[in-house]
């Protein structure tokens, strides 16, 4: 008789363990952070890097799972599908998670309600680049050109919906110009054409072409961003050339999918955060061309008011400019 | 001599014992991948590039070119002994690497598979350590319309590659082509032939269908014909290539690695057509075409060399410029980003050591495996004793493996089993797959680089003659299709090449 009760203790013990292990000893296992795109670009390498740092000060290992395809909307349905334990999260960034929203109609998923945001880890400013013998040497002259040439003028971009056509997109809106575009698979083939002078130029991401005009081998120009940025001194910014409304933020940041255990939630938050205050992640996001948040503009719940106030701005470009430029 | 001394630098860090372990270690997995059907470096180096954070940037990038390149050598093993490419550029070898493993020869094939890729590997090498700078230059003189004209060239090839007929020939070329323009428009992100099934929204991808007709399609065969297959249980032959052989693929060898250097400097993959124009070009000038598809040892050589040296001069862009030309290049460009190196054109003079050790370790590389691959050879051989029962569940599962990993999709394997039925109905009807394949590999940059070369002379097809290098090219297709089709004039050169 004497036994029973100690079972009974024995027993509520372990299911008083068991329970709330889910939430106080998370992670006990690898978590896996969806990448919706193919190794090796800023997004992978960025997600590699924060996967990296997050998992040291929980304790467990990222494994990146890479799921291209559909510009990002295949692995980001995948993330918004997953179980929704913190065990899988997925990255996102403007295009995937924003303007994705006006750009493919048939958007399988909400980005505005269907996750649960863990916060933007790096921003990247636009600016345009051109080729190095290319006529204008400013963005005043560069605007000059555009509109005494119209069509004459061929800028490249990575594809229908990418972040480099979305920003030449709007750029040409703000100066009323429809130049000529040439499409590439990707801005490999995009800056290919550049150095061999076939096209004129393009517009994206310091991060992608920050090495060439360094290296001289293109000239930037018009920096979408209030400063210059620090690992391209010598690029003015479009407020510097007379076209201040030039603001084209690029964002990347983690979510999760929507409903995973709120400590969970907060713990993999706390991470992301913490972690943009590691050196080593501040000096590997800012030779990539990165910019840190700053604190006020770090957590989940900035993410998402930034996704909201991007949405309905990017509806209105895309509307502007005539409809469809389908992802 | 700065060149001598900057050669030094080079092997002064790739024959550190770190660099020289990384460099191995890299080969081997190379190989091992390269002869694992479906799994592609791509999938491995993005497996693989977390382990490389906590070594150094050189030793990193070392390993992972070994891979690369590794996978290469790899690749020409599955496809002579199983006919099934490791690799998409593998494709080719098949063609007459089989046949003569079905000859009892699959030694010789391995052998002068090996010997072919060790003498190209070392000729590119060369040739990045002097002329990196002017190739890179000279590959950008290549506009959207000078490519496109090249892939048309590329096409015509696709016709010399069939053994048989050439209206089936030219049939699959343009289904190769058609099955290109699956997916998501790249302009106007239209969805094309893909039937509201989104998850055709990217495309094929070109290791599902080769998987499937070449693969899926060649087992189904070797079930429905046993005895086809116990021929090449039956003889083993010698392991090495005998004196004629090397007699009879001394110049293929260095023709392919030409064509390999020039073709792997393109972007966009250019590597891929490299084997395809080698067999061609050598099928061309052999004195008794006849023989290609039926073992011929040029068919393995020129090919086997083009493919590795278009490897190597795929680094060109990278190093020099800093533009990734293929998918496995753009992810080397990570790899750099993640251990702090930007690569751009500044990588040359700000990182000598880095430039100079990755081509060093790339001779050593070379020599690697030719001493990993000869005497596997004998090993290989002999993994065509195993019964057939035993050996196609493991040769699928492995497909089923490289497959999944291409995309993290089980959709691809399942599409990748649609392609084998269809390749079976192919091979029933006679048709050849590859150049199903190589339609399909030119297909879609056919149609980029027309778009683009149309979009920047705004509409003007003049643009075509106006670009030299394009007007030539399209004229040699011109010749080339001319002397393909008319039969009288192919009879003639029959008869001229027999004397």
């Amino acid at each position: 008789m004497l036994r029973l009760p100690r079972l009974v203790a024995a027993l509520a013990l372990t299911i008083l363990a068991a329970l709330p292990v889910s939430a106080q000893n998370f992670p006990e296992r690898p978590i896996t952070l969806i990448v919706p795109f193919a190794a090796g670009g800023a997004s992978d390498v960025s997600s590699r890097i924060m996967g990296e740092a997050m998992g040291k000060i929980l304790g467990q290992a990222f494994i990146i799972e890479n799921v291209a395809g559909a510009g990002g909307a295949t692995g980001s349905l995948r993330g918004k599908n997953a179980t929704p334990d913190g065990y899988t999260i997925g990255f996102g960034h403007m295009g995937t998670h924003a303007a994705s929203v006006a750009t493919n109609p048939k958007l399988p998923f909400d980005p505005r309600k269907d996750f649960d945001y863990l916060g933007i880890h790096l921003t990247t400013p636009n600016l345009i680049i051109v080729r190095k013998d290319f006529p204008a040497k400013t963005l005043q002259e560069y605007i000059a050109y555009a509109k005494a040439n119209g069509k004459g003028l061929k800028m490249g971009h990575n594809g229908a919906g990418s972040l480099s056509h979305l920003t030449c997109v709007l750029f040409f809106q703000l100066i009323n110009v429809e130049p000529t575009y040439v499409v590439y698979r990707g801005f490999g083939q995009t800056i290919n054409d550049i150095l061999s002078g076939a096209i004129d130029g393009t517009c994206d991401l310091v991060a992608s072409v920050s090495s060439h005009v360094l290296g001289g081998s293109a000239r930037g120009f018009g920096l979408a961003a209030d400063t210059r940025f620090p690992l391209l001194p010598d690029v003015p910014t479009a407020t510097e050339g007379g076209l201040p409304e030039f603001k084209a933020n690029s964002w990347l940041g983690l979510y999760a999918p929507k409903g995973i255990p709120p400590a969970n939630l907060a713990k993999l938050r706390d991470a992301a955060v913490k972690v943009l205050d590691d050196p080593a992640v501040q000096k590997h996001f800012h030779d990539l061309g990165g910019i840190i948040p700053a604190p006020k503009d770090r957590g989940g719940d900035r993410m998402l008011a930034i996704i909201n106030s991007d949405v309905t701005r990017w509806l209105e470009v895309v509307r502007k400019a005539g409809g469809v430029v389908a992802q | 001599m700065e060149i001598f001394d900057n050669i030094m630098l080079g092997f002064s860090v790739a024959l550190g014992l770190k660099n020289l372990g990384l460099c191995f270690l890299g080969c081997m997995i190379g190989t091992l991948i390269g002869v694992l059907p479906g799994v592609g470096p791509v999938a491995t180096i993005s497996m693989l590039l977390p382990i490389t954070f906590g070594i150094d940037p050189v030793g990193a990038l070392i390993m992972l070119a070994g891979i690369y390149y590794g996978a290469q050598y790899g690749g020409s093993t599955t496809a002579i002994l199983v006919n099934i490419p490791g690799e998409a550029t593998s494709v080719v070898t098949t063609l007459d690497g089989h046949q003569m493993a079905r000859q009892g020869r699959a030694g010789v094939a391995l052998g002068i598979a090996a010997i072919g890729s060790f003498v190209a590997g070392c000729i590119a090498t060369i040739i990045i350590a002097l002329l990196a700078v002017p190739m890179a230059r000279m590959a950008l003189l290549f506009k959207p319309a000078d490519y496109f004209a090249l892939m048309i060239l590329g096409l015509m090839l696709a016709v010399v590659l069939a053994r048989g007929s050439i209206p089936k020939a030219i049939a699959m070329i343009l289904a190769g082509v058609l099955l290109s323009t699956v997916g998501r428009d790249l302009e106007t992100g239209e969805e094309r032939l893909i039937f509201g099934w989104s998850e055709l929204d990217d495309g094929i991808d070109f290791a599902v269908i080769a998987m499937g007709v070449f693969g899926f399609a060649e087992i189904l065969r070797n079930l429905y014909m046993p005895e086809s297959r116990n021929v090449v249980q039956a003889t083993i032959g010698r392991l090495l290539p005998s004196r004629l052989d090397f007699r009879q693929s001394f110049w293929p060898i260095i023709r392919g690695t030409g064509l390999g250097s020039f073709l792997g400097l393109l972007p966009g993959n250019g590597a891929v057509l490299a084997p395809f124009a080698s067999y061609s070009i050598e099928k061309k000038l052999a004195t008794d075409p006849s023989r290609f598809g039926c073992g011929a040892i040029e068919g393995v050589a020129g090919p086997e060399s083009a493919n590795n040296a278009g490897a190597q001069t795929a680094f060109i862009p990278l190093l020099t410029l800093g533009i990734p030309p293929n998918a496995v290049m753009a992810l080397m460009v990570g790899a750099m980003t993640i251990h702090n190196l930007v690569p751009g054109p500044e990588i040359m003079t700000k990182q000598p050591k880095l430039f100079w050790g990755m081509i060093a370790s790339m001779w050593i590389g070379n020599l690697m495996l030719i001493v990993i691959n000869l005497p596997m050879i004998g090993i290989w051989v002999r993994l065509l004793k195993v019964p057939y029962r035993l050996l196609f569940p493991a040769i699928v599962l492995f497909c089923c493996i490289g497959i999944y990993s291409v995309n993290n999709n089980p959709v691809d394997v399942y599409l990748t089993a649609a392609f084998g039925l269809l390749g079976y109905v192919l091979i029933r009807l006679d048709f050849e797959p590859a150049p199903l394949l190589l339609g399909f590999v030119l297909g879609r940059l056919l149609e980029e680089k027309l778009r683009q070369a149309m979009a920047i002379s705004r509409g003007s097809a003049w643009t075509f003659v106006e670009h030299r290098i394009a007007a030539v090219m399209l004229a040699i297709s011109v010749v080339a299709l001319i002397i393909a089709v008319l039969p009288s004039m192919r009879q003639k050169r029959n008869i001229v090449f027999a004397e």
